[in-house]
């Protein structure tokens, strides 16, 4: 009872946002474009972190464990933002070659 | 994020396992060192200390290097007029190190910073695999 509810309430929210979602798009003109940029930023932000981290390492300063963290996050996040651009490629590719 | 959160914990780990190792590596090398001087005292063994502190940004109990602090136990002495360190009545002082503690507390901090290592793999494992899942 309870967890119908709670799905319930839920999936309502996920239509409520997904159609605002759509028209905030439509609207805005804020897209796809978007959010690659500010993903490419966060990852090329991340990337820098990591460089800076192995400077200092090169430098005689700062710790080994702390340039390991940084190029890991760096990896990471340039992994998912490169991931996700490539599904959302392959999905604007396949809408293109819809016969019409 | 949690798995992010787990890797700053576990290399706050490994960075608090360097400290003792660094203690360590101090009690080792200095094991035989004795005052230049009659009257003074050798080396002391320090004790490696860690302590757990909460991180407000992160969200989670961090591991510190605490400050080493000083053995006060006695130090060992040893017959040996001929030393520059030694008494009036020709016993020296040497170090309270002893090498078969230190060799035990550094295989305890190797095994604690293997443990640490082993956590980072495990959680870039599971947010390789997460990614990987987005790739097909």
């Amino acid at each position: 009872m309870a967890i119908a509810a709670v799905a319930s309430a839920a999936y309502q929210a996920a239509a409520k946002m997904s159609s605002g979602a759509a028209s905030s798009a439509s609207s805005t003109g804020a897209g796809f474009g978007d959010f690659l940029t500010s993903a490419m930023k966060d990852a090329i932000g991340t990337m820098k972190s990591g460089e800076q981290a192995a400077a200092q390492q090169a430098a005689g300063k700062g710790d080994m464990v702390s340039v390991v963290n940084a190029v890991n996050q760096a990896e990471l996040t340039l992994d998912t933002v490169v991931a996700v651009r490539d599904k959302v490629i392959t999905a604007y590719q396949s809408i293109m070659q819809m016969p019409i | 994020m949690d798995l992010n959160a787990s890797m700053v914990i576990a290399a706050s780990g490994m960075r608090a396992q360097s400290s003792r190792m660094r203690t360590i590596a101090e009690n080792i090398a200095n094991a035989n060192s004795t005052s230049p001087t009659p009257d003074g005292n050798p080396y002391r063994r320090k004790v490696a200390t860690v302590t757990s502190e909460f991180d407000r940004q992160l969200g989670a109990t961090v591991v510190e290097p605490g400050k080493p602090i000083e053995d006060m136990s006695e130090f060992r002495t040893q017959y040996d007029p001929g030393n520059p360190a030694a008494d009036k009545q020709g016993y020296v002082k040497l170090p309270n190190v002893n090498p078969l503690v230190e060799v035990m507390d550094m295989r305890e901090a190797q095994r604690s910073y293997e443990a640490d290592l082993n956590v980072m793999e495990a959680t870039k494992s599971m947010l390789a695999r997460t990614v990987d899942l987005l790739k097909r």
